[in-house]
């Protein structure tokens, strides 16, 4: 977790940026920014699921809500949103329409970044679990420390499709799964 | 074209009418002909028939083919009920020494009428060279053109006048033998006894007035009479010749603008001696039935009391505010002008006057008080509900239901007046305004009062604009479409902000 406290943009304080405008044009701004906002949000406090209705309940999230002004954005706006980031590749849905994984960096940036790691901490030809990627003790100053298992899967699947990396089913626990990497 | 003059119109191409004159019914696709010839270019127009005169606007060129034929010359009326191919007419004999009277006293009318800075003098002077009338009662000089001495408020009939004309212009009788000027009414020479003849009838050369006398003519001449028909093309004969005989036998030109009125039941009452017994009763009960319909008449007639009011009520209404116009800063002034708003129809059209044309003439009546009624024409628009308020409440009597105001106003792009309906695109709700109506100068009015306030609410605007609520927030969201505003909704309205998500489009 960063220490420093995030910056909200100057369109954070605008009022009609909680509401779902009309106007087409102006809709689509309008959710360029939000779409911005989210990820960079997300990115500095490592958020990587977004779960809907709680995010847009009140009281939960300074994001999606400016308490100073008393505007909230709606469930169905984020909605929207998140669709949008979708079909830009910076989110997927997780569980039907209510959970969102977000995509700060493009899975295919997640695999280059995994790679690097690996390499760097030679962890080449081992089978590596997926508990220490996220959770080891080596991996605590990466950005995918805390990294869900259905979004490390996801990355992980870009470089099996590869072929620099192969995916193994732990013997005992279904969700204790380990990957090795070649070279 | 001898007997017709022509007439002024008003911006709705109907005609102007003199003070106290009332219009009682109109009739369309008529055709005026004169003696037995019909007049060219005044064959398809409407026919209006006031308390003072008919009019004609005609359908094609109304504004250069309108006349009228003031009724005072008028004096006898026939109807000819149309065969085979010629239409019902109706024929006027017109009395030409009358007309020409007339015609001198309607241009001084006229005269009068126009901008008194740059006519004053002109009336001035044309009251001189007519000549003076002098009062039977006071014997104050009067001019012609007062129809009351100014003195003693006598009213003189015309022939008094005509003969104090002939009087006047031509110096009372001079003697053809020893030139001594007698009376006019001496038939002997006052020296000499020779007989005098009677003075002819004054020539109407031009409009300075009559000239001396010049050729004698013999005494008790006919008044010379000419014929002039108007065809009814459509039907519409029958009630227009009614309405005509009762104008005649009114004769509302020669009326005083105040009749009092003497309470009958009043005098009723000394007259009646003491009666006993069942006689007594029965008397009785027949003088109170005598009452009732007298109380009936009267009531009838107070309505009739009440309308010559109400015309006399806007008189002072325009008086009061001509005076106040001095005091530009008065809050007073916007009040009384809405109250001439509200009182500003005198003679409402009704369907009984105007038959199968009510609607198209109705448009032009609801053209008249928009004109009245927008001040800012490039600027304002009202919703037809408000308009029908407003235009009802002018009305005072005879008022118009929805419907018939719907249809007058989609009428307005037939006759070409300068009104538009508009339909608004959010809620259907209807519109009017004037076709000088600019959309992007609202549009950047609007523009500058957010930029002034940071945010704008439909509230803010109405009252910034002078429109009603619904029709600022349909502007709000036409502005919004277009890209240059941006809504916020929150539980406590809804609220309007430049659009910053868009600044290139602002």
């Amino acid at each position: 977790m960063s220490s420093r406290e995030f910056e909200f943009p100057a369109i954070h304080d605008f009022p009609p940026f909680y509401t779902r405008q009309p106007t087409e044009t102006t809709w689509q701004s309008q959710a360029q920014q939000w779409m911005d906002l989210i990820l960079q949000y997300a990115r500095h406090h490592r958020m990587f699921t977004l779960s809907l209705h709680q995010a847009t309940s009140p009281g939960e999230s300074p994001l999606f809500e400016n308490a100073r002004l008393q505007r909230r954005l709606s469930e169905e706006t984020l909605q929207e949103i998140v669709e949008l980031m979708v079909q830009q590749g910076t989110a997927k849905w997780d569980n039907g329409k209510s959970q969102a994984l977000l995509f700060w960096h493009k899975a295919e940036d997640w695999a280059e970044i995994l790679l690097q790691w690996v390499n760097k901490c030679g962890l080449n030809n081992t089978i590596v679990t997926f508990y220490e990627i996220t959770q080891g003790d080596l991996a605590v100053d990466q950005e995918f420390y805390g990294m869900p298992a259905s979004v490390l899967q996801v990355c992980l699947q870009v470089l099996v499709k590869r072929g620099v990396a192969q995916i193994f089913k732990g013997s005992g626990d279904s969700d204790d799964m380990g990957i090795k990497f070649f070279q | 074209m001898h007997f017709f003059r022509p007439t002024v119109l008003n911006t709705s191409k109907r005609p102007e009418l003199l003070p106290n004159e009332t219009l009682l019914i109109q009739q369309s696709n008529c055709g005026l002909y004169e003696k037995k010839n019909k007049l060219d270019g005044y064959q398809d127009g409407v026919l209006y028939l006031t308390s003072h005169r008919i009019i004609y606007v005609d359908r094609k060129n109304p504004q250069t083919h309108s006349v009228d034929l003031h009724l005072n010359s008028v004096t006898t009326m026939e109807q000819y009920n149309g065969f085979l191919r010629s239409s019902p007419k109706l024929i006027l004999t017109v009395d030409e020494d009358i007309w020409k009277i007339a015609m001198r006293t309607t241009d001084l009318v006229a005269l009068e009428s126009d901008s008194l800075s740059t006519q004053a003098t002109k009336t001035f002077q044309v009251a001189a060279t007519v000549g003076t009338w002098a009062c039977p009662i006071c014997s104050h000089d009067n001019t012609l053109l007062s129809d009351k001495c100014t003195l003693c408020g006598v009213r003189t009939s015309v022939n008094q006048k005509q003969e104090n004309e002939d009087t006047s212009g031509s110096n009372n009788n001079s003697c053809p033998s020893c030139t001594f000027t007698n009376h006019q009414s001496m038939s002997h020479c006052e020296m000499c006894d020779t007989p005098l003849t009677d003075q002819p009838v004054p020539s109407p050369s031009s409009s300075s007035g009559p000239t001396l006398a010049t050729t004698p003519s013999p005494i008790n001449k006919p008044p010379s009479m000419a014929i002039v028909q108007v065809a009814f093309r459509k039907s519409g004969l029958q009630l227009f010749a009614q309405h005509l005989a009762g104008v005649l036998d009114r004769k509302a030109w020669n009326l005083a603008t105040d009749t009092s009125m003497v309470p009958l039941s009043v005098k009723q009452k000394l007259q009646q001696p003491r009666a006993v017994g069942i006689f007594g009763i029965q008397q009785k009960i027949s003088q109170m039935q005598e009452e009732h319909n007298d109380a009936m008449t009267e009531g009838f007639k107070d309505l009739d009391q009440l309308m010559t009011k109400a015309t006399e009520m806007v008189h002072l209404a325009e008086r009061i505010s001509n005076k106040l116009n001095k005091d530009p800063n008065d809050k007073d002034l916007s009040m009384l002008r809405g109250y001439m708003v509200n009182l500003g129809i005198t003679n409402p059209v009704t369907r009984d006057m105007a038959g199968s044309i009510y609607h198209q003439e109705l448009a032009r009546e609801l053209c008249e008080f928009l004109t009245k009624l927008m001040t800012n024409k490039q600027h304002d628009i009202w919703t037809l509900t408000d308009i029908y308020c407003l235009f009802n409440r002018a009305r005072g009597v005879a008022l118009i239901s929805p419907q018939d105001i719907s249809k007058a106003s989609l009428q307005f792009d037939r006759l070409k007046l300068p009104f538009r309906v508009r339909q608004l695109e959010s809620n259907g709700i209807l519109t009017i305004q004037s076709v000088d109506m600019d959309e992007r100068r609202s549009a950047a009015r609007i523009l500058r009062h957010t930029k002034q306030s940071g945010y704008i609410t439909a509230l803010q605007l109405a009252s910034l604009e002078n429109w009603s609520l619904v029709i600022a927030l349909e502007q709000l969201k036409m502005i919004e479409q277009l890209g240059a505003l941006c809504r916020d909704e929150s539980p406590s309205g809804l609220v309007f902000y430049e659009n910053r998500f868009c600044p290139e489009v602002a």
